[in-house]
């Protein structure tokens, strides 16, 4: 997978301090970070704040986050999907209250996607976070099992049975899709 | 229709993904750094059930001086920062009054890094954990500092590993005042649905007990009373409305939900008072926040204070001072102490670490 290399005006400024390793990170994975946030939440600006959210809090405390890019970036991708999780089970608890944001792919958005890849999007939104985690990481972001059970906190065999059901559970919501 | 292929869902991806590009990302704003002036907050509208007090002070900041943070608000000398979920290969102590690191203490060769930390109350000691995904169990250590804050030593506390895994959310290590006792947050490692469960240890003994917690909740917010009998924590499980407050009281097993508003309220943080007398907790009733205080003898709300509107989603903080409760709201701390609540603006910055 490659990453974007757009800078952004803020961690442009901080990538200036000698160091600052999560202004350098977020300055090359900006955007695959959005990327991620928004697969897992389905709306877009949701997605920009989480990495916004988790952008401010590793800046805060960047002096003890791990100063190996690699580390860096498996870091930042689990804290993107820990914030991810904790939006997605507030909205589920706001759920009688607020409407929850229509996806950026749905019928109703102005976005070209073929419509069974529409369909495939659809129903990784109703698998549950964990299980969409999993298939993200798979089969969007291509990591190895131990790279999925960093990013989601879980054992390897763990990884490899949540995906399996995962793709599972995937099959059957495409298919409701139709 | 289309078979679900790896291929297609793979395509999927990649086209959803593809919705955002590089020209119309909104770009990071920076994080605030700029040293900020003691202001005067705007006059509270204060509502008492009963008779509240709310007393707002202004204080200059000093130029050249260490920037407020929660930590110096609450009387911490020291900071302990870099416990991770993903596991941090090293602590950092740093001293609070002039954000110099004095001490630096690597994660135990092997381990997975330190996941949790959590303060005992005298802030020379600390209760810390590792975890063995592959073994499903978390390792529990004690960190002592010396009075210049350097550490003195990290010691094992074997007996008191416990199953399972961290839980998700904030707080999920509490250890109760001078640090005998601790109760851990966990979830199962299993890829079904995670069931929450908490352990109380006895760290001197090892013996343990398990907080019978609702089939699908996960806890979260953990806090000992100054008593280490009680323990304060918030529920939550999929398809219920809200937070659900909780008291479990050692001495006899019983975990008790609380009430701590009307229907469609809230209740975002919580924590028992020095006295032991309360539980104080912020509460949101239609996008109306309030401190209240909750009777642990009648049972009852017998105060509460407005803090205004605000969202229903802000991050907060609490920390205990040796008299008093500390929140942090954004970038504005309330301290209570008795009745009366104390409100500051202070840089947004300062509420990482624990002490």
């Amino acid at each position: 997978m490659t990453f974007d290399r757009s800078p952004t005006a803020a961690v442009a400024r901080d990538a200036g301090t000698p160091g600052d390793g999560v202004a350098e990170l977020f300055r090359v994975h900006h955007l695959a970070l959005v990327r991620l946030a928004l697969l897992m939440l389905g709306d877009r600006a949701g997605a920009e704040d989480v990495v916004q959210d988790v952008y401010a809090r590793l800046h805060r405390r960047r002096r003890a986050v791990p100063d190996v890019p690699d580390e860096l970036l498996a870091y930042a991708r689990a804290s993107v999907l820990n914030a991810c999780r904790t939006l997605l089970r507030r909205r589920a608890l706001m759920s009688r209250l607020v409407q929850a944001p229509d996806p950026v792919w749905s019928a109703e958005n102005d976005v070209l996607i073929a419509d069974d890849r529409r369909r495939v999007l659809q129903a990784l939104l109703k698998l549950p976070p964990r299980q969409r985690e999993a298939i993200v990481l798979r089969y969007y972001l291509d990591l190895s099992e131990a790279e999925i059970a960093a990013a989601m906190g879980v054992r390897r065999g763990t990884v490899k049975s949540t995906v399996a059901r995962g793709l599972n559970a995937l099959g059957e919501r495409y298919q409701e899709e139709r | 229709m289309t078979r679900l292929t790896d291929d297609l869902v793979r395509a999927a991806l990649r086209d959803g993904a593809g919705t955002v590009d590089r020209d119309g990302l909104r770009p990071l704003a920076a994080p605030a750094r700029s040293r900020r002036r003691w202001v005067i907050p705007a006059c509270a509208a204060v509502t008492a059930a009963a008779a509240a007090v709310a007393a707002v002070f202004a204080v200059p900041h000093q130029r050249g001086e260490p920037e407020m943070s929660l930590a110096s608000y609450v009387g911490a000398r020291y900071v302990v920062d870099g416990a991770w979920p993903t596991g941090g290969k090293e602590l950092t102590i740093s001293e609070v009054s002039t954000d110099r690191i004095v001490g630096r203490v690597p994660a135990p060769a092997g381990s997975s890094g330190f996941i949790d930390a959590a303060g005992t109350g005298d802030n020379r000691t600390f209760l810390l954990t590792t975890a063995d995904a592959r073994a499903c169990r978390t390792y529990f250590y004690r960190l002592t500092l010396r009075g210049n804050g350097t550490p003195e030593g990290l010691t094992a506390l074997p007996s008191a590993t416990v199953p399972g895994r961290q839980g998700d959310g904030p707080d999920q290590l509490a250890a109760a005042p001078g640090g005998g006792r601790l109760a851990y947050s966990t979830v199962g490692c299993g890829a079904g649905k995670p069931q929450g469960h908490i352990t109380v240890v006895d760290v001197a003994t090892g013996v343990r007990h398990e907080v019978g917690l609702p089939r699908g909740a996960q806890a979260e917010d953990l806090r000992w009373a100054p008593d280490g009998r009680r323990l304060t924590f918030r529920l939550a499980a999929d398809g219920w409305d809200g937070w659900q407050m909780n008291l479990f009281d050692l001495a006899t097993g019983a975990r008790t939900p609380i009430s701590l508003g009307p229907a469609g309220s809230s209740f975002e943080i919580g924590q028992i008072t020095p006295d032991g007398g309360h539980l104080v907790a912020i509460v949101s009733t239609g996008g109306e926040r309030r401190i209240v205080w909750y009777s642990l003898t009648s049972l009852a709300v017998t105060h509460q204070v407005s803090l205004g509107a605000g969202p229903a989603n802000v991050p907060m903080i609490a920390g205990a001072g040796t008299d008093d409760v500390v929140f942090a709201i954004g970038d504005r701390f309330y301290r209570v102490r008795g009745t009366k609540v104390e409100s500051k603006r202070v840089r947004n910055d300062g509420t990482t670490g624990i002490w």
